[in-house]
């Protein structure tokens, strides 16, 4: 499992450009029964005709940054692409679509006045750093609207916790790649006609899943996501909306979907009987896939699996192992015939 | 040029206010006359207009242009002869006081805003922003002839006639979007059957500019391989950031978003540079705010690229583009039309 | 009539809990249409056949209020809550839960403004393990029904955004008989959560025309209470369908239905959604004039409802 995390986190897919994320997934699970549409979500069936059909689904696309302006210096303006707060991004390093590597800056402290000083550091007021010395020099190595994403390599922390970036939604393309590996020859022992899709699109709220819903018109959908782990020293308990190493976390609402009962309570009996760890996650504004599954064509009933990931959408996410594979054993759960243990 | 201003006086001739484009649809074929083969208005307003290549079966290429002005309905008629509206769009209110209007009624008549004379309003009004509940229209009729005339709902359009300013530059009032409108006809009455590698759906959609985007029930029927929008954008003026404009007399732009699909925008930098014709890129990050946010989304998604033309005074009625960015756009999208499909 | 309107109110049916609502409205009216069912997302569809143009009349059936998100050492009980729940107005109200827990919505600390962040529900647990006998995690609360008449014609309570349009709806299909229209009524699920119940039911319906019958807030527009059923021309999103305003208009007069014109500047969001599913169609929608909204003391008029139902009949 670490290995797959590996190959998928450091794979470069912000949003609007995951086609090497879809060549790892591709490489990872075969080509048979595997479709990629023309807009490049990638579906594959472990397939049972006349069962209802089960869409399991992981987002591609990672948050990142595109090329905006170019100075006369040389330094590179950029829009994030996806939800950030700025916060988290001055002084780290990015690479871009075609490995050029720099750093984020921004006025030094020393020069900020007193008011400067005050106020926080917006992203209008960063840039990128590549080295260049004049607008010539970058424009050989950038151009306007290319992509950069976070880089951040893939490190072992203490305690079964990994740090990498875009554990946002490469973890739940992870656990649905070796879901999918482990049963595509027992499609007998399944409940669904299940479908596995990786999505496009997700961090900017033009999902991916509007295709699928389209074309393939599911029943239900279990959407595995990242999720913020806020688990932290002090923070209130109910504050904390996920915790590392309690399994994934179930959603009864967030901001965009209030998610199905009975599913999402009959999926939580089945991890109950195996005594499988999952948690029910607080609520937060944030919005998921299961939003567009669950409004998509004629809709679909939704639940959700989040992985509880500390310091979401920055270049250091972290998570716990312990909590993959909980995930891994729920969705397998989930979707087996209720009879097979 | 002067055939491109000929039918862009004619386009913006035409009044049509959001959710009443279908009146307008037979003033748009009038001058579109022996260009398409096929023509259908749809259920919801978008008028399609389409132009086969002499190869079977070739790939569909969307072009969409909204064809909506922004405007208002009426919302009631008062003693007096005076009317109440509510806006349909963006409407900068702070243009409104002392403005032309057009009513479409069963006739069509003219208005006035009202507007407060300064030895009345000094002193009060201090933030210098009207809102449109203050203001009136004045028709000058009185209200039981009024009544007559116009009904609950009516349409009713500023009025900015064209001219041409120096350098081939022409102000008036929705050259967003019947600028792009008028290059997508303007090139399709130019496209030779024989040398199209596509079909051409010509989309001039609907309520564009209340944010319905009905243009994606076009898409939804049509099922394009590649879609195009074209729409207007931002031209540098004082005060605004060069990130978030382009130039004019520089060609349409094409926009870099992660909305859109990055070959397709790819392959028209390309044939525009290969053919030496003007063309800018302006990065969108997550959104373009044109229909493209409906129409890649429609059906079982579609490809799509956006191209915009520099405008000025965006949702005034005295409007500025230059002849010559249409012109552009009109040879780009040909050469794009022209040039065989690549595996995208 | 106002029986049955009780009885819609007093059933409890936040968002996503639609269950129990759905099968109040169902038994009421079964004998009354061609088939009857729930679509996957829990909109109640009725259809009574006709072979003239097929027309998609929907009202939402669901209702704002809170989700237990957390219960607290102390017995209290943290809330979430669907949109348009206004906590300024339901500070301090009785709550009860979907299985008949009785609490009271109170504020964390005094003077501040109230957000899901700072109120609490109090049950009476003295402790996490008593209140959690009695809920758990994902129950939905919502500020206690009621309903009391006010002068002549007027009705005060919650809650009647939407129960009075579903109240609406249930009266047109009783009354509509050998209807030439094929006409869909729908009870959509999801309203306080962005209103996508509707979006689906569309989808799968495929309408020429749609028409959505929902409360207008006085605040938003014109419309005045007692004044006859309103005729939507716009919302801040969506301009109505020339052609079924005028079809709105012209059957109203015809059939002697008093009504008034009504322009939403504030508020709106279903109806450009709609109106843009799959093939498309026309949009249109039918107002009840509604005061208050969104709190414990929403106010109605019953003539006016009556001119709605009378509106929705003559569709057929």
């Amino acid at each position: 499992m670490k290995k797959l995390l590996k190959r998928l986190c450091s794979a470069f897919g912000p949003t609007g450009n995951e086609k090497r994320v879809a060549a790892v997934i591709k490489d990872i699970i075969g080509s048979e029964n595997v479709f990629e549409d023309k807009m490049g979500n990638i579906v594959a069936r472990i397939a049972s005709e006349g069962k209802p059909k089960l869409f399991l689904s992981a987002h591609m696309d990672e948050v990142g940054f595109m090329v905006t302006e170019i100075t006369d210096s040389g330094m590179i303006g950029f829009g994030a692409v996806g939800g950030f707060d700025p916060i988290v991004l001055l002084s780290k390093r990015v690479i871009s679509e075609r490995g050029v590597l720099g750093a984020i800056t921004s006025k030094p402290i020393h020069l900020m006045s007193d008011e400067e000083k005050k106020t926080r550091t917006e992203i209008d007021d960063m840039y990128i750093d590549i080295g260049a010395r004049s607008r010539e020099e970058a424009l050989e190595l950038v151009s306007i609207g290319d992509y950069f994403c976070f880089f951040s390599d893939l490190v072992e922390l203490g305690g079964d916790f990994i740090k990498a970036k875009a554990i946002d939604d490469r973890g739940g393309c992870a656990i649905l790649c070796s879901v999918y590996n482990e049963l595509k020859d027992k499609a007998d022992r399944l409940e669904y006609d299940l479908y596995f899709a990786f999505t496009i699109r997700e961090e900017t709220g033009k999902s991916g899943v509007n295709y699928i819903s389209e074309r393939y018109n599911p029943d239900y959908a279990i959407v595995v996501e990242g999720t913020t782990a806020n688990d932290l020293y002090n923070t209130p308990e109910h504050k904390k909306i996920a915790r590392t190493g309690c399994g994934p976390a179930m959603s009864f609402m967030d901001g965009a979907t209030i998610y199905d009962r009975a599913f999402t309570k009959e999926i939580m009996s089945r991890c109950d009987k195996e005594e499988i760890k999952y948690q029910i996650k607080g609520f937060t504004f944030a919005g998921t896939d299961a939003a567009s599954y669950q409004r998509g064509a004629d809709g679909a009933k939704v639940a959700i699996f989040s992985l509880p990931v500390r310091y979401i959408h920055s270049q250091a996410s972290v998570v716990k192992l312990e909590d993959i594979e909980s995930t891994r054993k729920a969705i397998i759960a989930s979707v087996s015939k209720k009879e097979i243990k | 040029m002067k055939k491109i201003k000929e039918l862009l006086k004619g386009l913006t001739d035409i009044v049509a206010v959001s959710g009443k484009e279908k009146d307008a649809h037979t003033e748009v074929l009038a001058l579109c006359e022996g260009v398409f083969d096929e023509t259908y208005t749809d259920k919801v307003g978008n008028l399609v207009m389409i132009k086969r290549s002499s190869k079977k079966n070739a790939p569909r290429l969307m072009l969409d242009a909204h064809l909506d002005e922004i405007g208002f309905c009426v919302t009631k008629i008062l003693d007096g002869g005076f009317l109440k509206v509510s806006a349909l769009g963006g409407i900068n209110t702070r243009i409104l006081p002392s403005s032309e209007v057009v009513i479409c009624g069963k006739e069509k008549i003219r208005g006035v805003f009202s507007s407060v004379p300064p030895h009345l309003s000094r002193g009060k009004n201090e933030k210098g922003t009207p809102e449109l509940k203050d203001l009136l229209v004045d028709t000058g009729y009185t209200k039981q002839e009024l009544e007559k005339i116009v009904s609950i709902g009516d349409r009713v359009a500023c009025r900015g006639e064209l001219y041409e300013l120096s350098n081939s530059y022409v102000v008036s009032k929705s050259l967003d979007n019947r600028s792009c409108a008028c290059a997508l006809i303007d090139m399709a009455s130019r496209a030779e059957r024989d040398k199209l590698e596509y079909d051409l759906y010509v989309v001039l959609s609907a309520h564009e500019e209340t944010g319905n985007m009905l243009a994606r029930v076009a898409a939804y029927d049509i099922k394009p391989d590649i879609a195009i929008i074209t729409d207007v954008n931002f031209a540098r003026e004082h005060g605004l950031k060069s990130k978030e404009t382009i130039e004019c007399e520089k060609g349409p732009s094409v926009d870099i978003s992660s909305s859109t699909d990055r070959d397709i925008s790819r392959r028209i930098l390309e044939i525009a540079s290969l053919c030496k014709l003007d063309c800018q890129t302006v990065v969108e990050v997550s959104s373009t705010g044109t229909n493209n946010e409906r129409i890649m989304l429609s059906g079982e998604g579609v490809k799509t690229a956006v191209m915009s033309i520099p405008l000025k005074f965006m949702h005034s009625y005295s409007e500025i583009v230059n002849l010559k960015d249409i012109a552009t756009l009109s040879d780009i999208l040909l050469a794009f039309a022209y040039a065989p499909k690549e595996e995208l | 009539m106002i029986n049955l309107l009780k009885r819609l109110m007093y059933t409890q049916g936040v968002s996503g809990r639609e269950g129990d609502i759905s099968k109040v409205i169902e038994k009421e009216i079964s004998p009354f249409v061609s088939e009857i069912w729930n679509d996957k997302i829990g909109n109640l569809i009725a259809h009574k056949k006709g072979n003239g143009k097929r027309i998609l009349i929907y009202t939402n059936m669901d209702e704002c209020g809170f989700f237990v998100n957390h219960i607290d050492e102390n017995g209290l009980i943290r809330v979430c809550s669907t949109r348009g729940l206004n906590y300024d107005a339901a500070i301090y109200s009785d709550v009860v839960s979907e299985n008949g827990v009785c609490g009271i919505l109170i504020p964390e600390t005094l003077g501040e403004k109230p957000t899901y962040e700072n109120v609490f529900i109090d049950i009476g647990a003295k402790s996490k393990k008593e209140a959690q006998r009695r809920v758990s995690v994902m129950d939905s609360f919502t500020c206690v029904p009621r309903l009391k008449k006010l002068g002549a014609t007027k009705y005060s309570g919650r809650p009647l955004n939407n129960r009075i349009g579903c109240l609406a709806l249930i009266e047109a299909i009783k009354a509509i008989k050998d209807n030439e229209n094929d006409l869909y009524f729908v009870f959509t699920t999801h309203a306080q959560a962005e209103n996508y119940g509707s979006k689906t039911a569309v989808y799968s319906i495929a309408p020429d025309i749609i028409i959505s019958v929902s409360i207008a807030k006085r605040e938003c527009s014109d419309i005045k209470l007692g004044m006859g059923a309103g005729i939507k021309i716009k919302d801040i999103r969506a301009a109505c369908s020339l052609s079924v305003i005028e079809m709105l208009r012209s059957l109203a007069e015809e059939n002697k239905i008093k009504y008034q014109y009504e322009a939403d500047e504030i508020s709106g969001y279903d109806l450009s959604l709609v109106r843009s599913v799959a093939h498309g169609a026309e949009i249109g929608a039918i107002s009840i004039p509604c005061e208050n909204s969104h709190t414990t003391a929403e106010v109605i008029d019953i003539d006016d409802v009556k001119n709605v139902i009378k509106l929705i009949e003559v569709l057929k």
